[in-house]
């Protein structure tokens, strides 16, 4: 009895440190992915200045010629980077009926499967996609556009992969310990839908 | 075939059942099915396909407008809408009601999203409305209804979305929206005239002491939609002039939004903190989803699926106009249990290439896809834009959902109409952009 009661302490202990280093991480995640949408907006403003300006002084060039390029790389560094905070906030959509039909009786089932099936998902996601970056770090792929190395905008895909990663999984420990799966205090987006 | 269809619905229906995320449940379906069904080796298919989807430069205009929407949502851009907007409904009968819809479609012709639509209107609309002794049923009716109009009024997220995962141009199909948009909204105010006609006591009588107005406070009151005309001429004005594409359009509307946020006061390092997270993760959400959608539009395509489901479809014979009516009823029945961004990405990859076999135009059929994702939001029991109102007034599903019927209803009619007068949606995309 006591010596279940002490291990139960310590696994939560240990699952408490994750869940804060964990959560420390997707934020950071959540924060980098505004600053990319910030820099995504200033260089898509840049270019319509730049195409402006080269309107009424001709010798300037009509726009910035990586605009679209980056302007893409840094959308799907946001999208991925901010995935693991929004999972931890509630905002990843799901099918909720059945979650709630019959009293929530198989609440705690369905949750340990579904945060299975996305830990294995995410897992695959996050191994296929550093292992797809390393490949064009060592063959050396650059962009056709501006020759940018195309490992970077790749490896950052695979860091929101991670990240995501990381949540999912600690996500299935939390429903098999019974540990609230959500911190719902962390969503700010009003409904996109 | 039918061991490939049974895994396809099997796997997909199974795993979206026990609660899965959507995105994840589409990635998954498609995995599996590429694992047990073909010799494509997943672990590279995977990494290429989401990295093409996720930097593919038509989707950029998308988290601007989300970016754009977070701003305006924390303006107080609802009440200047309301007192714009009141002076001049109140000549019409059903009076303040015609706000919801005009308010709606002023807000959705700058926001891309219905939910948001909804809200921000409603939550200056629906308080005033009950103040003033409106009947609920028509008050919250009309507002539930109207709301709907923040997808097919561009700009639009659920166009983005269609646009890239049915290699559309989102231009084309931001110019397409705005005539149908305008109509409907057209029917819904008409709709308003004719049930308080039919019965007056949905209106309170003190309310027709609006009708007299004098004119000089209706053209003051104009001053107060300057905002939102400023924002739409920055946003619809750059794009269907020709002077911007959707994604600069978009930038200057994130711009345009933050400068009404600051002359309106409400631009602190809070706020730039809640839109700055609050879009990014409306976009993760979305983000997860466009990728599990095109990874199994990139599997079903490979498997054959969409030849399958033609030929299956030509066995029936059915007409145009037959196939049309029944895909509706499909989306109809999808649409209580699905929101709209998965009714989109779940079904596309078996039904677009269906339609563009029955000889439908891909930007047609993106209208009608629109229209059809707006019924799933007021279909319960998942239905967002209900799901706000009940969050502002409290009622039931049961009873916002039977006050919500006429619009459903006006909807259906509404795609049978385009289906007749296809003329409707591509008129202006034809006029503006050539053919």
């Amino acid at each position: 009895m006591e010596t279940e009661r002490a291990a139960a302490t310590e696994a939560d202990g240990g699952y408490a440190v994750f869940r804060r280093a964990a959560d420390a991480l997707a934020l950071a995640g959540g924060y980098a992915a505004a600053l990319c949408l910030a820099a995504l907006l200033a260089l898509v403003t840049a270019e319509i200045g730049m195409s402006l300006l080269s309107k009424v002084f001709r010798s300037l060039p009509p726009d910035i010629g990586i605009a679209w390029e980056y302007s893409s790389y840094l959308m799907g560094t946001a999208f991925m980077l901010g995935s693991g905070l929004t999972l931890r906030a509630g905002m990843h959509i799901r099918v909720e009926l059945l979650l709630r039909a019959g009293n929530g009786a198989h609440v705690k089932t369905f949750e340990i499967l579904s945060a299975f099936v996305g830990t294995a998902f995410t897992a695959l996601l996050a191994w296929s996609l550093a292992r797809f970056t390393l490949q064009s770090l060592s063959s050396g792929q650059v962009s056709g556009e501006s020759l940018t190395p195309l490992w970077i905008p790749q490896g950052a895909l695979t860091l929101g992969a991670a990240v995501l990663f990381v949540q999912m999984l600690l996500r299935l420990v939390a429903a098999a310990l019974d540990r609230p799966l959500e911190d719902k205090t962390l969503g700010v987006a009003t409904l996109p839908e | 075939m039918t061991a490939v269809f049974t895994g396809l619905f099997g796997i997909l229906f199974g795993l979206l059942a026990i609660g899965a995320w959507i995105g994840i449940s589409l990635a998954a379906t498609a995995m599996l099915l590429a694992f047990l069904f073909t010799e494509v080796p997943i672990t590279r298919l995977l990494p290429q396909q989401a990295y093409n989807i996720l930097t593919s430069s038509e989707l950029v205009a998308l988290p601007l407008f989300v970016l754009m929407g977070e701003f305006l949502f924390r303006t107080s851009l609802s009440r200047s809408l309301f007192n714009g907007l009141a002076p001049w409904a109140g000549l019409l009968p059903g009076r303040l009601l015609h706000v919801n819809v005009v308010a709606c479609s002023i807000f959705a012709a700058i926001s891309g999203s219905s939910a948001a639509t909804t809200q921000v209107v409603g939550r200056m609309t629906l308080k005033e409305l009950l103040r003033r002794g409106y009947s609920p049923d028509i008050a919250v009716g009309s507002l539930a209804g109207a709301g709907t109009l923040g997808f097919l009024i561009p700009p639009s997220t659920v166009m983005i979305i269609y646009g890239v995962l049915a290699e559309e141009s989102v231009l084309r199909l931001f110019t397409a929206g705005f005539i149908p948009g305008v109509l409907l909204a057209a029917c819904f105010s008409g709709w308003i005239m004719i049930h308080t006609t039919i019965r007056p006591d949905l209106v309170p009588e003190s309310e027709r002491a609006l009708k007299h107005a004098s004119f000089r406070t209706r053209i003051a009151a104009l001053r107060e939609l300057g905002p939102a005309l400023f924002l739409i001429l920055c946003v619809l004005g750059s794009m269907y002039g020709g002077i911007a594409t959707p994604t600069e359009a978009a930038a200057l509307g994130v711009l345009g939004a933050a400068f009404v946020s600051w002359l309106q006061g409400s631009l602190s390092w809070a706020t730039l903190r809640d839109v700055g997270l609050g879009s990014i993760q409306a976009c993760s959400m979305m983000g997860l989803i466009i990728v599990g959608a095109s990874l199994l539009g990139n599997v079903t395509a490979f498997l054959g699926i969409p030849d399958a489901v033609a030929g299956f479809v030509k066995y029936f014979d059915l007409s145009p106009m037959g196939l049309i009516i029944a895909l509706m009823l499909l989306y109809l029945v999808l649409g209580t249990a699905l929101e709209g961004f998965s009714m989109i990405a779940v079904t596309l990859p078996v039904v677009l290439p269906l339609i563009t076999a029955a000889g439908f135009d891909k930007v047609w059929f993106g209208i009608f896809m629109v229209l059809v994702v707006e019924m799933a939001q007021i279909t319960p029991p998942v239905a967002f834009n209900l799901a706000v109102i009940q969050s502002v007034t409290g009622h039931s599903m049961a009873y916002l959902t039977r006050v919500t019927m006429p619009y459903l209803f006006i909807m259906m009619g509404f795609v049978i109409l385009i289906a007749v007068f296809p003329g409707i949606v591509s008129f202006l995309p034809n006029l503006l952009l050539g053919k």
